[in-house]
């Protein structure tokens, strides 16, 4: 059964040290964490930038390792968290692609079919085999979206910053994110918008400095967050 | 649970760093006609104008020293540009780093490989070289590729913990080029190990230099020197073992970057 556990879990990061001072200081950017996201589950976290959100998702996806504590995973996790997302801008969309299916391990054989679907899905035409220096932020992001969502995980994670193209594109992407979502056991979803996290959660956790201050409902967490 | 060797771990996901490495060279060369053939044309060119420097400085035939040139230079092109593109490699692929679960070995691994692959381009001027100094084929050249990559095995360690300590502190990235500069005068490439002197101890203490005579002296002279393979492996073996570890007692790069 698909579920993601966290006991304990601390993760720090060692702050540069202030100019003219030698002292190197370390911040717990989650501290002594405890969440059980269980099947079927929706859930947003909400809080401050530097709360920590980011980090938990990363940690969540196995990117990051906690410094104490334990993290179980039942499932694969697809992670969309950075629009950046290990491009090369002078290597083509489709070279780009079939470059990061295979770093995320998708069988050889699978790959052609998916780089088919997203050459279809961006509509960026002969723009495909071009190299990405040449595009705008729009197509880039249409790009990372596409290779993002082209596979159906049991877990998915996603960070709001995680940015899309323009509206065309965006009512094309929300529908793509809606079979993601039906599809998918469990989805953890950070984000400042209250109108996104009501249609897409209902459980939903406020972080402020390293710490889960909020868990239950997703309103009743937008509320807190508000509030707090 | 017992963890895992980071080593296998690395060498299980070889069509990860394979392609990646395949990857750097297809976009380091986009858009040039030669594409890798670009390293083979630029060792030739200091091959031979090394050659004929030498020899005009030391009144000698220039191409009699073309083979040991060939050979010492694509050798240490090998180290030299792994060493300085493997210090950077974390902060390089921070995206990659921070979007995915591949292990970061993998990613030293590739360094290796991209730099291998160019080692293996750089062959047609090796052979051209040993062709030009009146080399006498032997079956000993069959010695050269299974010799040579020992290298890609030593250079694991060295280099994971160089891109560590850039991490830790970036002077090193500054610092790096110049120290594999002098290490180039150090390394009996343009010069032969002596018996005795300053410069055999200076050979005695030098890695980079036993694996280069070690190939020059099997392919050139015909004569394998059993110390030198034996000190060779040990650098191969000690690599391994300190690459396991140095991950498993440090903490993720992903920390730092």
């Amino acid at each position: 059964m698909t579920h993601i556990i966290l006991n304990d879990v601390v993760f720090s990061r060692k702050l540069e040290p202030v100019p003219g001072s030698q002292v190197k200081h370390s911040r717990r950017v989650l501290d002594e964490i405890s969440l059980s996201i269980l099947d079927g589950e929706r859930l947003g976290i909400l809080g401050a930038n530097g709360a920590g959100k980011t980090t938990l998702l990363r940690l969540i996806a196995g990117i990051f390792e906690p410094d104490q504590g334990s993290i179980q995973r039942g499932s694969d996790v697809s992670a969309l968290l950075d629009t950046g997302y290990g491009m090369v801008d002078s290597l083509s969309a489709r070279e780009n692609c079939v470059s990061k299916l295979i770093v995320s391990g998708v069988p050889k054989r699978e790959i052609p079919e998916i780089i088919e679907w997203i050459e279809g899905f961006v509509e960026l035409n002969e723009y495909f085999d071009q190299p990405m220096r040449s595009f705008s932020n729009g197509m880039f992001a249409r790009i990372v979206f596409a290779l993002a969502t082209a596979r159906r995980h049991n877990v998915v994670v996603i960070d709001e910053g995680f940015g899309l193209a323009d509206e065309y594109f965006q009512r094309k992407a929300q529908v793509v994110l809606q079979q993601l979502y039906e599809a998918a056991s469990i989805l953890v979803f950070a984000s400042h918008n209250a109108d996104l996290l009501r249609a897409t959660c209902e459980r939903g956790i406020v972080l402020k400095n390293g710490k889960i201050v909020f868990d239950g409902s997703i309103a009743e967490a937008i509320d807190f967050n508000h509030s707090y | 649970m017992p963890r895992a060797s980071v080593v296998l771990v690395a060498v299980s996901n070889f069509r990860i760093w394979s392609h990646l490495g395949w990857r750097d060279l297809k976009a380091q060369y986009a858009r040039t006609k030669l594409g890798p053939w670009w390293s083979s044309a630029s060792l030739a060119a200091i091959v031979a104008g090394s050659s004929i420097a030498i020899g005009l400085v030391g009144n000698n035939k220039a191409l009699s020293l073309t083979p040991q040139l060939g050979i010492g230079l694509a050798i240490w092109t090998l180290i030299s540009v792994s060493l300085n593109e493997g210090a950077e490699l974390f902060e390089a692929d921070r995206s990659l780093l921070l979007n995915s679960t591949v292990d970061e070995l993998s990613l030293v691994f590739r360094v290796i490989w991209r730099n291998t692959i160019i080692f293996l381009h750089n062959l047609p001027v090796v052979a051209l070289a040993l062709l030009l100094g009146d080399y006498k084929i032997t079956w000993n050249i069959l010695l050269l590729i299974p010799l040579t990559m020992l290298v890609p095995v030593a250079l694991i360690f060295p280099i994971a913990l160089f891109a560590r300590l850039t991490l830790w502190r970036r002077d090193l990235k500054s610092l790096l080029p110049s120290v594999i500069q002098v290490g180039f005068f150090l390394t009996p490439i343009l010069w032969s190990p002596p018996t005795a002197g300053p410069m055999k101890v200076v050979f005695d203490i030098n890695p980079v230099g036993w694996f280069i005579v070690l190939v020059k002296d099997a392919v050139i002279i015909n004569q394998i020197h059993w110390d030198l393979l034996l000190r060779c492996l040990i650098v191969v073996f000690s690599s391994l073992i300190l690459i396991e570890l140095l991950q498993s007692q440090l903490r993720s790069v992903r920390k730092l970057i």
